[in-house]
């Protein structure tokens, strides 16, 4: 077990060197130059010599990566463009935002639990198959035409909701979080619910739950103590795996909401060009991303060693 | 003495079959329908709009729904339906390009992992999990922000997003064809390695897989219309989908008809494919039927 997790972890590591190193190229290849780009073509020629040799534009890519990662130890991802301020304290500002309607979604999700569950043991009946349809559909469905609907009913026709920014004030903060909560927790309800229903109805067909019955032991202790108990973990992992695509749709919910977060402060960067702050958001998500995969593969190793042929 | 002949289906009947099971439910039924009305519209788009999609009317701009206009005019008096059916076009062209591309990266690929030394696997599976770690809307927001908003970012965003998936199935799948007894056996007949992978293995391999395809055109879909939406993606004048939501939503407390409109072709195909996959990977093949 700890040569696996050594092992994952080292990929992780890996994969963040890479990744950085990916984005590093990729702005290299930037058409023009990047001072240029990012200060706009009315800048006075100091102004574009001070900005490359702050952001060490002159020397050479191996370089800048490397003064990249030697400001990411000591916890400094550069400075904003525009404001002038570090690009870390400004994540840690936004990254609450984000972090309060991933989770809210991953609490909404975990109501595809009992709707799975029911429809696994009413297998084939009209709830089964209702169920069935509409999580199917809404799977499909992309977040932000959720998310319109949302509004569109929610916020527009009904007046019920706010559409619009965070909130202040504790009811107000959770009145803002519903309509982007479920413009991507619905997905997720969906897609729990058809997990849960498939690994209940494998667990229902093993001989321990058959012996179980044999036993007469009544069907909803069955339920709590033999199928749950080993459905649940399997699907409790699958959703840490899938954080990274919660955190992508959170990303695009945040600006249709116009709600402050990682989503919205990265969207503004790309469209004024400020480079370090699209470096430093798609990093520290990419970072996120990593450590949620790396920790409920682990996780799930630790619960079902069998997994871990199947993951290496 | 009574000689039996299995006549093997030939391919046209083969699909006729599938077909035939696809339509045996009301769900398949639909899914095939909306799937073949999406490309037969996206092919013939350019002849079939009431109206010029881009052609301005001030006079008329945000009708409700009516005779001349089926879903109304946006906040330039466009026809909205005549807009939707060019923008049908365009999700068409990213769907069939985007995927084709990836799919072919992502055999290759997959192929070359699955069939060369232990080094150049790893470093490959490597790659790919380094892309797939990238969260992918972050991805895309890096590349508009490097190479501008255009359909042919949104190609690249799709291709590298999407090809890593199709190279691990590959791989995987592979791999447990690689020691099977009738590639044993072509082996010992001498084959060399690329005829064993274009002949015998490529077709085991490319069901499953397209099938896969087939369930991410509701990704590239989602991907074009929250680009649009957000100004990233298919620039003005050219309708797209996501474009028009976004016209709509700027004018949603005018009227909510172009946003609703707006969103229905969307949930239709996006529905449409992902249960013609589950369908069409029940009938095709039973064992992942759970």
């Amino acid at each position: 077990m700890i040569g696996y997790a050594v092992q994952r972890i080292g990929v992780a590591i890996l994969i963040v060197f890479l990744a950085t190193t990916a984005l590093f190229v990729m702005i290299q290849f930037v058409p023009g130059d990047p001072a240029n780009v990012m200060l706009g073509p009315r800048a006075t020629p100091e102004l574009k010599e001070a900005l490359r040799e702050r952001l060490h534009l002159n020397d050479s890519v191996f370089v800048q990566i490397y003064y990249f990662f030697v400001g990411l130890l000591q916890g400094d991802l550069g400075v904003d463009l525009t404001s002038n301020r570090p690009v870390v304290s400004i994540l840690a500002e936004q990254a609450p935002y984000t972090a309060m309607l991933v989770i809210s979604v991953l609490l909404v999700a975990l109501m595809g639990i009992p709707i799975g569950t029911y429809a696994a043991v009413h297998r084939g009946g009209s709830f089964d198959q209702l169920s069935g349809v509409i999580s199917v559909s809404i799977i499909a469905v992309p977040p932000i035409v959720i998310g319109l609907y949302l509004i569109l009913v929610f916020a527009i026709q009904l007046r019920w909701l706010p559409a619009i920014g965070a909130g202040e004030g504790f009811w107000a903060v959770i009145k803002h979080l519903i309509l982007p909560t479920l413009a991507i927790g619905l997905t997720w309800i969906g897609y729990v619910s058809r997990l849960v229903r498939a690994s209940v109805i494998e667990v229902l067909m093993q001989n321990h739950v058959k012996t179980a019955r044999a036993f007469g032991i009544p069907e909803n202790k069955i339920l709590r103590r033999y199928v749950l108990r080993v459905a649940l973990p399997a699907t409790v992992t699958v959703l840490g795996v899938s954080i990274g695509f919660i955190l992508s749709t959170a990303v695009i919910v945040e600006i249709l909401f116009s709600r402050p977060g990682i989503g919205k402060l990265t969207y503004d960067a790309v469209i004024s060009r400020n480079y370090p702050v699209v470096m430093g958001a798609v990093l520290s998500s990419t970072v996120f991303i990593v450590v949620a995969t790396t920790l409920s593969d682990l996780l799930n190793v630790m619960l079902d060693p069998r997994s871990r042929d199947i993951n290496s | 003495m009574t000689t039996f002949v299995v006549k093997r289906p030939t391919r046209f009947a083969r699909i006729f079959q599938v077909i035939r099971e696809l339509c045996s439910s009301p769900l398949g039924t639909f899914s095939f329908v909306i799937v073949l009305l999406f490309f037969a519209v996206g092919i013939t788009a350019d002849y079939i709009t009431p109206y010029d999609p881009i052609k301005i009317d001030i006079r008329n701009k945000l009708s409700g729904p009516s005779w001349d206009h089926w879903l109304g005019t946006d906040q330039l008096g466009r026809d909205v339906f005549s807009r939707l059916i060019v923008g049908t076009k365009i999700a068409l062209y990213l769907a069939v390009t985007s995927v084709s591309i990836a799919l072919v990266i992502g055999i290759l690929l997959g192929m070359i992992a699955a069939f060369t030394n232990q080094w150049i696997d790893w470093a490959l599976l490597l790659v790919f999990d380094t892309i797939r770690s990238f969260p992918g809307i972050m991805f895309a927001l890096t590349i508009i922000a490097l190479f501008g908003p255009s359909v042919n970012s949104i190609v690249v965003i799709i291709v590298v997003s999407t090809f890593p998936s199709y190279a691990r199935l590959v791989r995987t799948q592979v791999m447990s064809l690689r020691n099977a007894e009738f590639i044993e056996a072509q082996r010992a007949m001498g084959a060399s390695t690329s005829r064993i992978l274009r002949l015998h293995i490529l077709p085991n391999v490319i069901g499953p897989v397209l099938i896969v395809a087939s369930m991410d055109v509701p990704l590239v879909i989602g991907v074009e219309a929250g680009l649009s939406f957000l100004g990233l993606g298919v620039r003005p004048p050219t309708p797209s989908w996501g474009t028009i939501l976004n016209d709509g939503f700027s004018f949603i407390r005018n009227t909510s008809w172009i946003v609703f409109a707006g969103g229905l072709p969307l949930i239709l195909t996006t529905v449409a494919f992902t249960s013609l996959g589950e369908s069409l990977r029940d009938i095709l093949d039973p064992k992942l039927r759970k």
